[in-house]
Order: structure tokens, then C-alpha cells, then sequence
């Protein structure tokens, strides 16, 4: 009996070192780069098809924005990465991501000033008021 | 001026996606082609749609539903095209959802009914009570410019209130109102292809009709 019990040993050794060295383990983490993704009517572009470049270039992630237009990433080395994100439908747009020596988040590289869309649409609206009034009162003169 | 330029620029940003059918009401048995497309400028299309957004692409009459599963891109109409072989003469819908991966429902529906011979009109026919969907209440196959068609939206087979746009390549863009108890009444005064489409809670569907010169058969 001893015997059976010494040649099954070194198999069996064998035989469980394979079983633990497969499987899966989870680690929380916490932390990242996050990125929401929305439409003009700030509704949500869930599950919009993305891919996003390492500083190199290289694909680093590809998937799919979660249900809330939501991206989470982890960035494992410093630089800019890129992301670009469509919704199939004809819209795309690409975000630069500067991350530092630290592999946090730097401020983006072409912030927008909360009221930057207002001053725009009224710089427009007096442009073409003014475009407008230019041709009325060209018209005006040659008549 | 602000109304006005938030006017101008909202048609510009927005797109639509139609399905235009090209058999014209010959007789049967025939092709016809179905085409799927997107754009801001109908019936020119800007883009080709994403294959995985397209959902449940169907065709149906009275009596059968046939999935459509084979449908290819054309880059350079930058549709997707379906041809199908009409046997019997009558009235058909196509319609599909454009929806993407793990959403429940789709939150665009697309439809055009195709009529391809002598028929009885029935309201029936055009509705397919699934989605949000503009119904004819009305006989399309008889339409000529000059004439008026009832049109209802749905969600679900149910009526609801809303508003129709109504796009003609050589008209101005118009908007009919809708109520749970009045459909709104499309006046037509151009023969050629009509899209129509609306939005509801968040959804959106489109609608297409061609009209002849002359109603079929005369």
C-alpha cells in the first residue's frame, strides 16, 4: 500500500500544480481615466464602439461605452493617449488624454470655457445679422 | 434672429435614416430593391450605416413575415441594398430597427411599404404594430399630387400625439400634428419620394412613399 501511495504522490503533485496554476483572480482597483460620451442633447451614447491609442500608437482598448456612455480606463505609462468613439450612425468624435508621470489625468490639452458654446452662438448670430444688413443695404444703393 | 438661427442650424445637424424602394409600382412578378440609408440631404445618402446597428430587417404582408438576413453595402451609394423577388401582386412593408449591442429596443424604425399590383386597401396592411411607426390611413397606392392622406404615428400599434416632418427633395420641409384622436393630413402637391418622420420619447422613425404623377393603373 505504501508503494501505491508513493507512485501516486509525484503524479499527483504533478497533476494539482496544473490545476492551480490555471484560473482566473480578481483585484478591485480604483482609480483611472474615466470618459463620458453624450449627444448634443446630453443624452448618453450607450454602448457606442470605441478604440483607444497608447502614446505609441498602438491599440491599446477596444470595446464599448456602458449604458450611461461611460469609458473607464487604466493607463499603464505617460503621454497622450487617443480615443476615438462612434456611434455608427455617422457620428464620431476623438478626445487626446494627457497622462502624466504619475499615470493620472492631466488637464485636457484644449479645455473648453463653460460658456465658450454662448459666446460662439452669439458671435455667429451678430455675424450674420451683420452679413445681412450689409447686403440689404447693398441692394438699397445700387436701386 | 436667436430662433431663427437655432432653425437653420438644428435641420443641419440633424440626419435621418430611410429605406427607399425602387419597383414603382410595375407589375409582377419582379426585383425589387430595397435601400438603406442615412444622411441629411434626402434622398442623398451621406454615410453608410454601421452593419451591427441594423435590427430585425423585415418584410411582410397579411399573410407572411420573411427576415431579411443577406443584405449587402454599396460604398459607393453608401447604402445597403436588398433585392427581392415579388411574385403576387400587393402590398408589403419593410422595416428595421436601428439598435446597438445589449440596448432592449431599438431607438430609430425605419419603413417603407411597397406597393406592387392592384390591391383593396386596408389600414391593416400598413401598420406592423411593433416600434414607433407612421401609418397611412389612407390608400397609398392611389395617391397622385393633389391628393391628401391621413397619417397617424404609433408606438406599438397604439396612436399617439406628435408632429410629422414631411421632406420632399423639391419642397420646403413641413410639419403636421398629430393627437391620440387626429391624424394628420398630408397634402400632396409633387409627385416623386416623400419621407416622412417623426420622434417620440426619445425614438425616432421614418417613413417613405412614392407618388406617381398618376395614381397606379391610370
Amino acid at each position: 500500500m505504501n508503494n501505491i501511495y508513493k507512485a501516486l504522490l509525484v503524479p499527483g503533485i504533478i497533476f494539482l500544480s496544473c490545476l492551480l496554476g490555471h484560473g482566473l483572480h480578481i483585484q478591485r482597483i480604483s482609480g483611472g481615466t474615466g470618459i463620458q460620451v453624450s449627444y448634443a442633447d446630453d443624452s448618453p451614447l450607450a454602448y457606442g464602439n470605441f478604440e483607444l491609442l497608447d502614446p505609441s500608437g498602438n491599440l491599446a482598448l477596444k470595446g464599448m461605452s456602458d449604458r450611461t456612455g461611460n469609458i473607464l480606463f487604466v493607463p499603464d505609462t505617460s503621454g497622450v493617449w487617443r480615443l476615438a468613439v462612434d456611434d455608427g450612425m455617422g457620428h464620431r468624435i476623438e478626445e487626446e488624454i494627457n497622462v502624466g508621470a504619475d499615470l493620472l489625468p492631466m488637464a485636457p490639452m484644449s479645455s473648453r470655457h463653460p460658456y465658450q458654446d454662448i459666446v460662439t452662438g452669439v458671435s455667429v448670430i451678430f455675424g450674420l445679422a451683420g452679413l445681412i444688413s450689409l447686403v440689404t443695404t447693398h441692394r438699397k444703393g445700387r436701386s | 434672429m436667436l430662433i431663427f438661427c437655432r432653425l437653420l442650424i438644428g435641420p443641419l445637424l440633424a440626419h435621418d435614416t430611410w429605406l427607399l424602394c425602387d419597383y414603382n409600382f410595375q407589375q409582377t412578378p419582379g426585383t425589387i430593391t430595397l435601400q438603406l440609408s442615412s444622411g441629411h440631404d434626402f434622398p442623398e445618402s451621406d454615410f453608410l450605416l454601421d452593419k451591427d446597428l441594423i435590427n430585425n430587417w423585415r418584410l411582410w404582408n397579411l399573410d407572411s413575415v420573411l427576415v431579411l438576413s443577406s443584405f449587402t453595402a454599396d460604398s459607393v451609394q453608401r447604402c445597403w441594398t436588398a433585392n427581392l423577388i415579388v411574385q403576387e401582386p400587393g402590398v408589403m412593408i419593410s422595416q428595421l430597427g436601428l439598435k446597438r449591442a445589449l440596448q432592449p429596443e431599438p431607438l430609430v424604425w425605419v419603413k417603407t411599404i411597397i406597393v406592387t399590383g392592384p390591391t383593396v386597401f386596408d389600414e391593416e396592411q400598413y401598420k406592423c404594430s411593433e416600434g414607433l411607426e407612421i401609418v397611412p390611413l389612407g390608400a397609398i397606392h392611389q395617391l397622385h399630387p393633389g391628393g391628401n392622406i391621413p397619417l397617424q404615428l404609433c408606438w406599438q400599434g397604439d396612436p399617439v400625439a406628435s408632429s410629422i416632418a414631411v421632406i420632399h427633395p423639391q419642397s420646403k420641409m413641413k410639419h403636421l400634428r398629430t393627437t391620440q384622436e387626429t391624424p394628420g393630413i398630408l397634402t400632396l402637391h409633387k409627385p416623386g419620394q416623400y419621407l416622412l418622420t417623426s420622434t417620440y420619447q426619445k425614438r425616432s422613425c421614418s417613413l417613405t412613399l412614392n407618388i406617381l404623377a398618376k395614381g397606379y393603373g391610370e
